[in-house]
């Protein structure tokens, strides 16, 4: 028997141990043996039954008898840190949406007209055609040069880049990736912005202040 | 000795289990757990060799399955479905421990042993045999370890491995060829 031949009749027999002629083709493998180095220990694989070839210890009834309780636990525990970052990328998308309508309201010239200034004027354009005014540029070279390593800026990129998604890849289970926990500052969420009264209004200027500050330089 | 790929018995079938996971009803994912655990364990325990390592592959893989299961589409079977996961999972331990440890100290795996019937030569064999496993390339040593160790049929090794079955043999050919000859250069 070629070489060829013989490795060929060690996998297909090593593949299904229900072959025909099973036991005639491992006596003729096995007498072949001397000729093709290496081959001995395979033929002596293949004339064990499959649940012998390789036999695992079981960990034994103790051992099983948490196993269900401790991936539950850890199902719970990437839950939690699940509902952390799902939250905190709603919030930051919400600040964000907040923080633009609200620098729309109070920039000079923009914002939704008064009814009686409407009554009094004529619409000249469209109000679809209208583009909301461009955030001021400071704020938008503030946000361009916010740092990398600024753990906010951090940690909302790492809420919305996390492989959720794919779950068969990599090891990094949430509950295990070893990342700081977000920490924000007391207050951090802005004020509602509607229905506000003079004193609100005053109250978000003053907020969107502080954010653009913060942004600049030190934190607030 | 424990099967060394449980065959799950009696559970839900799959579609119902899937039916009623996506309807929050908890108890489906725990039997689940409860019906291929031994599966998933088995699969690590082979790649990886320690149980440390085996149960951590495992605990990973359903807490894994359990975030996607809600996007799984019953294209294949649950079983094979998280067979491929925790090979997956264990693939990548095994990297992360081979750039720790180095190879040498990887094959030296634990050996079940056969009890008072072991024969210390059947055992030998066994080990080089296995050192011998370690050494192949990546998806040969997986359909080896999936379809001679595990008794996968060639369709399930297939479904897990995402390759034809024509593929899949081809491994197990070339394998089987590069064990008999690294055998070959480690008789003593």
């Amino acid at each position: 028997m070629d070489r060829a031949r013989f490795d060929n009749e060690l996998a297909e027999l090593l593949a299904d141990p229900a072959a025909p002629d099973r036991e005639a083709r491992i006596a003729a493998l096995a007498a072949c043996c001397d000729e093709h180095p290496g081959g001995r220990e395979l033929v002596a694989l293949l004339a064990r039954s499959p649940e012998r070839r390789d036999p695992q210890p079981d960990p034994g009834p103790e051992y099983w008898a948490t196993f269900d309780a401790r991936v539950t636990e850890r199902v719970r525990a990437a839950e939690r840190v699940h509902g952390r970052r799902s939250a905190l990328a709603i919030a930051s998308v919400a600040a964000a949406i907040g923080l633009a309508v609200g620098l729309w309201m109070f920039a000079p010239g923009t914002g939704p007209a008064d009814d009686a200034v409407v009554a009094g004027r004529e619409v000249r354009e469209p109000v679809v055609a209208v583009p909301g005014p461009a955030l001021p540029d400071a704020l938008i070279s503030a946000l361009d040069a916010a740092e990398p390593a600024d753990p906010v800026a951090v940690d909302l990129v790492a809420g919305l880049d996390e492989d959720w998604l794919d779950p068969v890849a990599g090891l990094d289970a949430p509950a295990d990736d070893g990342a700081p926990e977000l920490e924000l500052d007391e207050g951090w969420m802005f004020p509602e912005t509607y229905g506000l009264d003079a004193a609100g209004r005053g109250a978000l200027l003053e907020w969107i202040r502080e954010q653009e500050a913060r942004l600049r330089g030190g934190r607030v | 000795m424990e099967p060394v790929v449980a065959k799950p018995r009696g559970p839900a079938p799959d579609a119902e289990l899937l039916r009623r996971f996506r309807s929050g009803e908890a108890a489906a994912f725990d039997e689940i757990v409860r019906t291929h655990r031994r599966t998933v364990y088995h699969v690590a325990r082979r790649v990886l060799g320690r149980h440390e390592d085996a149960d951590e592959a495992a605990q990973l893989t359903f807490v894994k399955a359990w975030r996607a299961l809600g996007r799984f589409r019953g294209d294949s079977s649950i079983r094979t479905w998280l067979v491929r996961i925790a090979l997956n999972v264990s693939r990548s331990m095994w990297s992360a421990r081979r750039e720790q440890v180095g190879l040498e100290d990887l094959q030296e795996l634990p050996d079940a042993g056969e009890g008072s019937e072991g024969r210390l030569g059947r055992r030998q064999d066994r080990r080089r045999i296995r050192q011998a496993v370690t050494r192949l390339p990546p998806r040969q040593r997986e359909v080896v370890l999936l379809k001679v160790f595990s008794e996968m049929t060639y369709a399930e090794v297939a479904e897990v491995l995402q390759l034809s079955e024509g593929t899949v043999k081809a491994h197990l050919h070339q394998a089987v060829s590069n064990l008999r000859r690294r055998l070959a250069e480690t008789v003593d």
